[in-house]
């Protein structure tokens, strides 16, 4: 083993190389046993390992869905607005000998009020619902607006400078100017004029973070709690189970309420799937296969106070919790060596799982009513089963909310 | 050690997650990875817990070897066991930080003649009695062949320190070999 230092010429001369020397070819002797043992270990560390790099894909592959499905949704948003056609640009008309008339009209360089609107603009700004806009298009045609400028001046007036004994409505729509830059200082577009914007509606995904990055929890002496099968036979005896408990997948619906502008409530309904896979080791090698799965049901309560709201982003806080109780649930218990299926062991299946958390949420508005939101945050589970189950790994863990939701 | 044809499939074996594969590969190298475990770990339920760790390492890692950057199966193995072992004492805080010892008076560095006589397991109980941070460097020194600057890298210490461990590691094995088996 020839390395090139002056380090390594020095050790070759090291008389205590003959250490070395009589070490060389050196076998630790394991016993059968210890090596079956050590074997069967290695095989449940792989197995664990090959699922945390299917769960660590699987989250990859949600995770790019997602951002994908935003993209797309964001893209059928704001596609429409890209290629609709550019607000015409106004210019004055034919100078008017009377110089209030010049001034007026210049000054006010809404589209409706100027004789340069192109045609195509025409039947747009008639089918329009605004009151404004159908006000002003009732008696004063565009001709209406060459000939007849006193009347159209008059119209500006009304529509760019509302009365001062009249509060501006900020819900009123507004018209296409060169002073705005979309978007920017103009309120969010809407839908519908209908409705308040008091309940709000999300679907969304929830998950724990901390599961999804840890290990599985492993224990080498583990009592008999959940076994009354096999270990009753006599002299036999479990030497170690190991766990792993697959990352959960949550869905919800969530409704809220605003009892103020900033505060409001909501709850809902939150489905979540869990999954575990157990492998239990007895004294004479036996290892047995535990798959469970159960879906469980969740009612989320939360209280959440919007600190910002600029522009298209919303900024809250959100607390609160939610408890849960399996609906159904699946356990097989099987023998891989000699393929035969045990009979699934009895334990205590309710599991009230109840959870306490804290989230920053930030939302993105496409328009008023449509939204989609991310709450980072920090939750608590308690497992109240005696089958542990992931949240006895990982009680304090990151938690992450996503989805899209609707006011209404 | 195995034909290298055979090597090459056996490590495919592995990359594929062939069950069969692993069995043969630890049946085969339980023994000799232990082997080099031991010199590190001195529990020897932590020395369990090293071995297996190591397989799991060989065997998740085992899509990434590649003969030509990294020699024989064999010499891969050793190199993953030595990393896993170290790690292992690291974790638990076993490498005690002894920097500020002093270097010691004596120069007797010589190890006692009776040392060709010895047995394996002599030798190797010899290495265990030593507190892990000489053991490690005398470890890395003797039997991996780094040099002082390899050994501060990997431990995170000084090279001059590593040297002084060195002295000092031998000092008190030639103390225990002669306290058990005489010094001729």
């Amino acid at each position: 083993m020839a390395k090139n230092s002056i380090h390594t010429d020095e050790a070759k001369h090291d008389p205590w190389m003959q250490i070395a020397s009589g070490l060389e070819g050196y076998e630790q002797p394991f016993d059968a046993a210890e090596q079956d043992a050590m074997f069967s270990a290695i095989e449940a560390g792989m197995k664990q390992r090959e699922m945390a790099a299917k769960q660590h894909l699987r989250l990859k592959r949600t995770f790019i869905i997602t951002v994908a499905c935003a993209a797309v949704l964001a893209g059928v948003m704001f596609l429409p607005r890209v290629f609709a056609p550019e607000p015409q640009q106004t210019t004055p008309i034919a100078k008017s000998t009377d110089e209030t008339e010049e001034k007026e009209t210049v000054k006010s360089d809404s589209i409706v009020a100027t004789p340069a609107l192109n045609n195509a603009m025409k039947p747009a700004l008639k089918a329009s619902a605004s009151p404004s806009l159908i006000h002003l298009n009732e008696p004063a045609t565009f001709t209406d607006t060459l000939t007849q400028p006193n009347i159209a001046i008059h119209k500006e007036e009304e529509l760019i400078k509302p009365t001062e004994t009249e509060p501006q409505n900020p819900e009123q729509p507004h018209v296409w100017s060169e002073d705005y830059a979309y978007g920017e200082d103009m309120p969010l577009p809407h839908i519908s004029d209908k409705g308040g914007d008091k309940w709000e509606l999300a679907l969304f995904t929830h998950t724990t973070l901390n599961s999804a990055l840890g290990n599985p929890y492993v224990a080498d002496e583990a009592p008999n709690i959940y076994w009354n099968g096999i270990n009753k036979a006599p002299g036999l005896y479990v030497t170690g189970q190991r766990w792993h408990s697959a990352v959960p997948i949550s869905v919800g619906l969530s409704f809220g309420y605003k009892i103020t502008q900033r505060l409001s409530v909501k709850t809902g309904l939150l489905y979540t799937l869990m999954k575990q896979h157990r492998t239990i080791y007895y004294n004479n090698g036996i290892e047995v296969e535990d798959k469970f799965t159960s879906h469980s049901i969740g009612v989320p309560l939360h209280l959440s106070y919007n600190w910002i709201n600029k522009g298209r982003f919303e900024l809250y806080t959100s607390i609160g919790g939610a408890v849960s109780i399996p609906l159904k649930y699946t356990n097989r218990l099987t023998n891989e060596n000699n393929n035969i299926y045990i009979n699934p062991e009895v334990y205590d299946n309710k599991q009230v799982l109840w959870s306490i958390d804290a989230a920053v949420g930030l939302q993105y508005n496409f328009c008023k009513e449509i939204g989609i939101y991310a709450e980072p945050g920090v939750g608590y589970f308690i497992n109240t089963s005696k089958r542990p189950t992931i949240y006895d790994d990982y009680p304090f863990t990151f938690i992450l909310r996503t989805g899209m939701r609707l006011n209404f | 050690m195995a034909h290298i044809s055979d090597e090459q499939q056996l490590v495919e074996s592995l990359a594929r997650g062939d069950k069969n594969a692993r069995a043969r590969v630890y049946k085969q190298y339980v023994g000799a990875i232990g082997g080099i475990c031991r010199r590190y770990i001195g529990n020897d339920n932590e020395l369990k817990d090293v071995v297996q760790d190591t397989f799991i390492e060989i065997f998740s890692s085992a899509h990434r070897f590649r003969r030509q950057d990294r020699g024989s199966l064999w010499g891969w193995m050793h190199r993953i066991a030595v990393r896993v072992a170290i790690r292992h004492l690291r974790n638990n805080k076993l490498l005690e930080n002894i920097d500020e010892i002093e270097i010691p008076d004596s120069t007797e560095e010589e190890p006692p003649p009776i040392i060709t006589r010895l047995t394996a397991e002599q030798i190797m109980g010899c290495i265990q009695s030593l507190s892990a941070t000489y053991r490690t460097v005398c470890n890395l020194y003797l039997f991996e062949h780094k040099t002082h600057i390899e050994i501060g890298k990997i431990l995170g210490i000084e090279p001059d320190s590593s040297a002084a461990r060195l002295s000092r590691a031998k000092q008190k094995l030639r103390e225990i070999i002669i306290s058990r088996y005489g010094k001729e």
